[in-house]
């Protein structure tokens, strides 16, 4: 082994040992993105990426896909006589509240809804401004109760996704209402299947391992 | 902060696929370059006489590690959005289990099979034909142990929150893990090292 | 071709140029390195090819390919066909390539064969249970710190020591 070998493993070995030292009492690693400025927030609202779509969310839930959150923002009653299949209340004021958010993990998918979409948004507003990314469940439960639990037939004429997306909704529907829906025979032989979404982590595009 | 570029939008799905060649490129050089084009350098990582794997892929951890941490520390980047495996513990000790059987008997794993491949070895290419049957049985069992392969979900679980520390202490202490193996793996070749073949 | 071989790296600087090219990876694209993830998907293809039903009855082919999807237009498959031109230029360059087994010296090339298709299959079957593979995995999720790649990166190289015993006539 020449000397110089040995010169530059030790100062391999003194360098990592630096590196370790200065991150060790540094705050690497949580240095943060600051909060959305109010032209972010306004250009994410406008874009909706910050929503998504009641087929989606019920695939999550039929698929019964781990790290996700699911919020119910309307008021008690309104909560105790129907929800979504395992929302968590929290009516929209309490967002406020220091505490409410103890139990939610951020890294979690969250899906915030409400009647409409008018306290989802405020919801969302409120949820972003504590570090916490959602989604507003498009239409709110009007949409849900309209499009999952009794969907409607589309019309012949319309388009190809249009239909692939009704027979999904009524596959979702037999789920979340436990059958009972009639089919005609048509509909019969197409087979609604539940298909998986890709990947609803955040933000993220779709992404995997290896 | 204005990095992961992808991330932030500075190019679209199209450009992040040149972006995949270009990075295969250098993933793939590098790994014959270490080496590991060779059944048997890998293979006798497992009877210590040539620790070639463990120091490449502990130096390659420690200097993405520090790279993304010292980054993220002037401000560049971003790390909240570095996609993270997330912890499923069921599936991924069983399948450590399993990929270490098959890493011994196979002699390569899935990355370094392919560069052995490209570079004619004819066990590369048999192994591939085998970890493509069984990615099919995987397939096609899948349904059996659906449940399994959620089992034991962390989320996004980190080794900082599992042991309380900040990144910065965490990163030094797998920088002096790696230091240690890195010592232990030279007196192990010295020790048990065959002559070159 | 060229008749003398160039020399392998030393393993620290190979590590050091892998650990760039994953930082680069990691600021370039926000994502890690992978392989298996790629093979998969190659898998799903061909399955999608012969039988289009059978994969949108089957949750985990239909993840990759269910419906108009196509499984190959994917990050990790242009990666991979990078890696293969990648590992043929570093061959080329060096020397290294030709076509041979690599086997140890009390095996015959066939025996290596069968091993190799045995240990590809249970490897294959290994990956897609544990979401990945050394790459997607130890390499890219021990830099990102997550819990899960680092246990199954000390599983994985635990159960290989174990096991080698019982297959050294292969290899020494």
């Amino acid at each position: 082994m020449t000397l110089e070998k040995i010169f530059d493993k030790r100062l391999g070995f003194i360098l990592l040992l630096v590196f370790g030292a200065i991150l060790a009492i540094s705050p690497a690693g949580n240095v943060q993105h600051p909060f959305l400025s109010a032209d972010e927030l306004a250009a994410k609202i406008t874009s909706k990426s910050n929503q998504m779509a009641a087929e989606d969310l019920a695939h999550i839930i039929i698929d019964k896909q781990p790290g996700v959150t699911i919020i119910d923002l309307r008021n008690k009653s309104d909560f105790e006589k129907y929800h979504i299949p395992g929302a968590i209340h929290i009516p929209v004021d309490n967002l406020f509240k220091r505490g409410s958010l103890d139990n939610i993990d951020p890294q979690n998918t969250i899906i915030i809804y409400s009647n409409g979409d008018a306290h989802a948004s405020q919801g969302w507003i409120l949820l972003q401004q504590q570090g916490y990314d959602s989604f507003i469940l498009t239409g709110g439960m009007n949409y849900w109760i309209k499009g999952i639990l009794n969907p409607e037939k589309p019309d012949d004429l319309v388009a190809d996704s249009e239909i692939l997306r009704y027979q999904v909704r009524q596959a979702a529907s037999k789920y979340f209402s436990g059958g009972g829906m009639v089919l005609d025979q048509k509909d019969q032989k197409t087979k609604p299947k539940i298909r998986k979404p890709i990947n609803f982590k955040k933000k993220k595009k779709a992404d995997e391992g290896c | 902060m204005f990095t992961p570029l992808y991330k932030f939008d500075f190019f679209g799905v199209e450009i992040s696929f040149v972006v995949a060649v270009i990075i295969g490129i250098m993933f793939g050089f590098t790994l014959e370059r270490a080496g590991f084009g060779d059944a048997k350098k890998l293979a006798h990582q497992f009877y210590f006489r040539d620790m070639t794997v463990l120091k490449v892929m502990f130096t390659a951890i420690i200097v993405a590690m520090i790279g993304t941490l010292l980054l993220n520390l002037v401000g560049i980047l971003d790390m909240s959005l570095i996609y993270l495996n997330p912890t499923y513990l069921g599936p991924q000790i069983a399948g450590g289990v399993i990929m270490g059987i098959g890493f011994v008997i196979g002699g390569y794993c899935p990355g370094t099979s392919l560069v052995a491949s490209a570079t004619g070895k004819v066990d590369g290419f048999i192994y591939i034909a085998g970890a493509l049957f069984g990615m099919l049985i995987f397939g096609e069992t899948f349904p059996l142990f659906q449940d399994f392969t959620v089992s034991g979900f962390m989320g996004n679980a980190k080794l900082t929150d599992l042991l309380g520390l900040t990144p910065g202490v965490v990163a030094f202490l797998i920088i002096l893990m790696a230091l240690g193996m890195f010592w232990g793996a030279e007196i192990l070749e010295k020790k048990f090292g065959a002559e070159e073949s | 071709m060229q008749d003398t071989k160039e020399k392998y790296w030393s393993p620290y600087v190979a590590g050091f140029v892998l650990g760039l090219v994953l930082l680069a990876t990691f600021v370039v694209m926000g994502r890690g390195l992978g392989a298996s993830g790629a093979m998969m998907r190659t898998v799903t293809y061909v399955v999608d090819t012969v039988s289009p039903e059978h994969v949108d009855n089957n949750s985990y082919f239909a993840k990759y390919a269910g419906g108009d999807k196509n499984p190959l237009s994917n990050w990790l498959v242009f990666e991979v066909v990078g890696v293969i031109l990648g590992g043929l230029l570093s061959g080329l360059m060096a020397g290294r390539f030709k076509w041979k087994t690599e086997h140890g010296p009390r095996i015959t090339p066939k025996g290596r064969w069968a091993y190799a298709f045995l240990g590809g299959g249970i490897m294959g079957f290994g990956a897609r249970l544990a979401l990945g593979c050394t790459s997607g995995q130890a390499l890219s999720g021990g830099a990102t710190l997550a819990t899960g790649s680092w246990a199954f990166m000390m599983v994985m190289f635990a159960s290989g020591y174990v096991v080698a015993y019982f297959v050294r006539k292969q290899w020494i």
